[in-house]
């Protein structure tokens, strides 16, 4: 029996190959996009879960900080029977390192930790041992061949820059990789010891106003993630109230309030965004999977409708072989069977086409969401499960559909192939369009508002002008020493109108807090320190008192902008909180747009202690001061990794989120574009047929083709016009939301919705009269033959 | 073996009741070879449909085998196509996708035949129609009659006690046609009881008896002679 339905399937899929590769491959879409999501909600929910005994391992969170003192978790070890072992992280940005050839390379993921924490988290070793003392590193795989070309690398030398100098460390081993799926992904593991050299370089960022402290051995520098793994049977709650006591330990003017939490690390990706201090784990957004999943589904249900009404028309031709086979007394639910069978045996060829997205899919969600989905989640039973009951799910869902209305048939209406004409209601049935191009229209004013939210928090700043502004890295003593110098020579070329030193360039990232004590307590500014010139360069504008001039040392003078003078009533001349205010700026964009500007002061740096060069040039010759600056910064400090940007650049990276959400949303509407063109194509290839006739007598009457045209035309493209109805308020309501997120909206516009109409209408328009200008062109002769 | 009781068969649309059959009584014996004539729109196939169990009279009585056979649920008019009746069609009806053995193979397999038999009976059936050489041929390469002939084996590798055929040579030429009418004569003579519609009055005359229908009233009814 099943081989005879799978004989009949896979003959009457051979005969008609256009119908079944449009159904197959329209299927395979919306089954690739589904699975593509399956897999990074696979992903995503196994972070941190390769940790052998996961449900025992935890961090240790104080107050809101995921960091924690050097001294806790020795302490805790100690004294807490339950706690089986821990190991201490700290993970350093930018740690440069010269290769075999003597190029310098910057590395972001260069970690200390005690070495316990390859046992810990499962972590094996290719070669060698865990790094034991402080002249020692441990590589990942892809780091060995990165920089020795072979895997064994222990007992290669590694050279690395802390603070000013490098330093030769020897390589003591290689371990495998860490999982895809892991929190922590360090490159470089070297002795916690080491760690000292860093501290002493993040300092130093803040030139005059930092503290040259490398001591961190004690209870009030909070630098490192503590895990802690107990043992099995023990109660994390009581472990929990067994630490607080080393709250009393801290500092008690910063942490009075700080209490110990074990955060369990299965919960560390999704439940960090609150913490501060999660800088060395990766992180996930419940909430934005929610978005893509519905997304996903919205997908498969358009190409479920297309293929249920794809897989109906194309089984009008066979309603005679239905009412052979009911008439040699085949059941009802014989014929359901079969129909059934071939719902899913469309279902499981549409795999093929479906791995056609999922491959190059994950390799552009990797990208383009930041995520790193491996091979290994093809190995994962949850990933074939997945995908099999969704073709079960789909296979059986459309077939249930089209079968329970083939099987009620009559035999005699089978056999006359003739289905009974239900007048108007017949209409309806391309009412699935209006889904169709509702989901189209939405996901382009989605893109188009997306783009120019970003287009606008890229060129609309605020009392603030980032064009044609070069900032140069000054990564080492020589070259900071040497600003002036460096800053005169440079002047020299034409190219160059102004040049000044900075620690912080606005708009950044990252801001530095700045805390002032008042009588009512302490106030948080957003903090910059800038050097002599810089308020120009930028062309602020200072809006009251002066700017600042010649550096001198011991002089603290301030300026703030005008929120910060308004919140506290204050003009240039006066004092705040001691300190002098020497200006007011006008309220210039120091952020990215998501936030409101807030109150800020501006700090004056030492001409010597400068970590950052801006130089303005015209922008009409930039290569030649580029190439004359990489000259001196070469000459001053050959070993120095240069590092040359434009603002600009840095910028674009505040909104790379919302860029990446763009092309993701950008590629889905593609895909809906597709599917609708697909449906549409599918229905009026149904129509076209089943009017031959229609359209036949009416060309005998006199027709011309433009009025057969039209009149084709006209029954498609009402459904856009419905279409168009539902997805305005939709669409109106999803974009406003989405400009939430920023404080400085662009608003939206009615030419967006104008554009996304249009286009729709006339994609529509295109694909009826395409497919009917042969029927309407033919002779009607031909049409009303075969009656 | 059937009787049919003051059937009627209409189609109400808005204004009017169109009667297709009205008030038409028949009996058919075991054995017989009725041949069912009149001109298009008569009632004929309705007629056929409705002792085939494929249509419903609206209103009658119908007995098929001395068992009550109106209104009937789908399971058991199923029962019934599955072991008591065969069906013929003008347009033969074969299933495209599967090639002659496996379209006469069908209707065993609806009613459960172990394999071995099945195989036994289909290798029977081609024997005796002279298409062992044609078994693995899919319907588009066979002529019309070479069509018919697979549907006949169709209709009959059951064994069914009632054979109905609907115009079974309307799509054939003369030559084919009569290749297929001494078939059903043949098969008639081995006892099988045949009811057909046609147009022909040479191919009606291989019957036994002739039912003249007009406007959906039985006009005549008479013995063929031999």
């Amino acid at each position: 029996m099943n081989l005879t339905n799978l004989k009949i399937s896979i003959r009457s899929l051979l005969k008609n190959k256009i119908q079944s590769s449009i159904s197959v491959l329209g299927l395979g879409i919306g089954l690739g996009s589904i699975m593509l999501l399956v897999i990074l909600v696979i992903h995503e929910f196994s972070f941190d879960k390769f940790i052998p005994d996961y449900n025992s391992a935890f961090r240790v969170i104080q107050g809101d900080d995921c960091r924690t003192p050097y001294l806790l978790a020795e302490e805790i070890k100690n004294e807490i029977p339950e706690v089986k072992s821990f190991f201490r992280f700290f993970q350093a940005n930018n740690v440069q390192i010269k290769d075999k050839n003597g190029q310098i390379l910057s590395e972001n993921l260069f970690a200390f930790a005690d070495s316990s924490v390859y046992n810990n988290l499962g972590i094996k070793f290719r070669y060698g041992t865990p790094a034991l003392s402080r002249n020692e590193v441990a590589l990942s795989e892809s780091m060995a061949k990165k920089y020795y070309k072979y895997e064994n690398a222990s007992g290669s030398l590694l050279i690395v820059k802390f603070n000013d100098d490098f330093i030769t460390l020897t390589v003591s081993g290689v371990y495998e990789d860490f999982p895809s799926n892991s929190t922590l992904n360090p490159e470089f593991i070297a002795d916690l010891e080491l760690s000292g050299e860093v501290f002493g370089q993040t300092q130093r960022m803040l030139g005059e106003y930092g503290s040259s402290l490398n001591e961190f051995k004690t209870w009030d520098r909070n630098y490192f993630y503590t895990y802690l793994f107990l043992n099995e049977g023990s109660d994390s709650e009581s472990v929990t109230n067994k630490i607080q006591k080393y709250a009393e330990l801290l500092d008690q003017e910063r942490w009075a309030d700080a209490g110990y939490s074990l955060q369990p690390v299965s919960e560390i990706y999704f439940n960090s965004n609150e913490l501060n201090g999660n800088l060395f784990s990766r992180t996930g957004n419940k909430d934005e999977l929610k978005y893509y999943m519905a997304i996903a589904f919205v997908i498969l249900c358009i190409s479920v409708i297309n293929y249920i009404f794809l897989t109906k028309a194309k089984i009008i031709i066979r309603l005679k072989e239905l009412g052979a086979k009911k008439a040699m007394g085949a059941t009802r639910f014989i014929i359901q069977k079969q129909v059934l069978f071939e719902a899913i045996l469309i279902a499981s060829m549409s795999v093929i086409p479906a791995f056609i997205i999922i491959i190059p899919g994950i390799s552009f969600i990797n990208s383009t969401l930041n995520k790193t989905i491996g091979s290994e989640v093809f190995s994962l039973g949850q990933t074939w499960l997945s995908l099999i009951l969704v073709i079960v799910l789909t296979g059986t869902f459309s077939g249930l559909l089209i079968g329970s209305n083939i099987s009620r048939i009559s035999i005699v209406q089978l056999l006359t192939g003739r289905m009974k004409k239900i007048g108007r209601k017949n209409n309806l049935k391309n009412s699935f369009l209006s889904f169709h191009f509702a989901v189209f229209i939405i996901l382009i004013v989605s893109v188009l508002t997306f783009k120019k939210q970003i287009n606008y928090a890229l060129t609309n700043f605020k009392a603030i002008n980032p064009e044609n502004i070069l900032i140069c890295n000054l990564g080492t003593a020589e070259l900071q020493k040497q600003f002036p110098v460096i800053k005169n020579e440079l002047e020299k070329n034409p190219g160059v109108k102004m040049i000044a030193g900075s620690s912080f360039i606005p708009p950044f990232n990252a801001f530095l807090p700045i805390n002032l004590k008042t009588e009512d307590g302490s106030v948080r500014f957003d903090g910059l320190i800038m050097g002599e010139g810089m308020i120009e360069l930028l062309e602020m504008e200072v809006v009251d008192g002066e700017s600042f001039g010649i550096f001198q040392q011991g002089v603290t003078t301030i300026i703030i902008n005008e929120s910060a003078a308004k919140e506290f009533n204050i003009k240039a001349g006066e004092l705040l909180n001691g300190f002098k205010v020497r200006g007011i700026v006008r309220d210039f964009s120091a952020h990215s747009i998501h936030s409101l500007i807030q109150p800020m002061a501006i700090l004056q740096q030492n001409p010597e202690k400068m970590r950052l060069m801006a130089v303005k040039t015209n922008g009409v010759n930039d290569a030649s001061v580029i190439s004359d600056l990489q000259k001196m910064v070469r000459q001053i400090s050959p070993e120095a990794f240069i590092d040359i940007n434009y603002l600009t650049d840095n910028i674009n990276q505040f909104y790379t989120r919302e860029q990446n959400q763009a092309k993701l949303i950008g590629v889905f509407s593609v895909l809906a574009i597709v599917l609708s063109v697909m449906g549409l194509f599918g229905v009026v290839l149904i129509s076209i047929t089943r009017r031959t006739k229609e359209i036949g007598i009416r060309k005998v009457n006199g027709a011309k083709i433009f009025e057969v045209l039209t009149l084709l035309n006209k029954d498609f493209l009402i459904w856009v016009i419905i279409a168009y109805v539902i997805a305005v308020p939709v669409s109106y309501y999803t974009m406003t939301r989405w400009l939430e997120n920023f404080a400085y909206q662009v608003g939206l516009s009615w030419w967006i919705f104008i554009i996304a109409g249009v286009l729709a209408f006339f994609i529509a328009l295109m694909t009826v009269t395409f497919q009917s200008f042969k029927v309407a062109k033919s002779n009607p002769v031909e049409a009303l033959r075969y009656e | 073996m059937i009787k049919l009781r003051n059937i009627d068969r209409y189609f109400d649309s808005k204004f009017q009741r169109t009667f297709v059959l009205k008030g038409v009584d028949l009996d058919v014996e075991q054995g017989e070879f009725v041949s069912i004539m009149g001109p298009s729109g008569a009632g004929k196939s309705t007629l056929l449909n409705i002792i085939g169990l494929l249509d419903e009279p609206n209103a009658g009585e119908y007995y098929l085998l001395g068992d009550p056979a109106f209104q009937l649920k789908e399971k058991k008019k199923v029962q019934y196509h599955r072991s008591h009746i065969g069906f013929i069609f003008q347009a033969f009806h074969l299933i495209d996708e599967l090639n002659v053995y496996e379209n006469i193979e069908t209707p065993l397999i609806y009613r459960n035949v172990k394999t071995k038999e099945r195989k036994a009976l289909v290798a029977d059936l081609l024997d005796r129609f002279n298409m062992v050489a044609k078994k693995d041929l899919f319907p588009s390469q066979l002529s019309g009659g070479q069509q018919q002939l697979v549907a006949v084996a169709r209709a009959i590798v059951g064994n069914p006690k009632l054979l109905l055929a609907d115009e079974p040579t309307g799509n054939l030429h003369s030559e084919q046609g009569e290749m297929i009418m001494k078939l059903l004569k043949k098969l008639n003579e081995e006892g099988m009881t045949i009811i057909q519609v046609t147009h022909n009055e040479a191919f009606a005359n291989y019957g036994s008896r002739i039912v003249k229908l007009v406007d959906g009233l039985i006009q005549e009814d008479y013995q063929v002679k031999k």
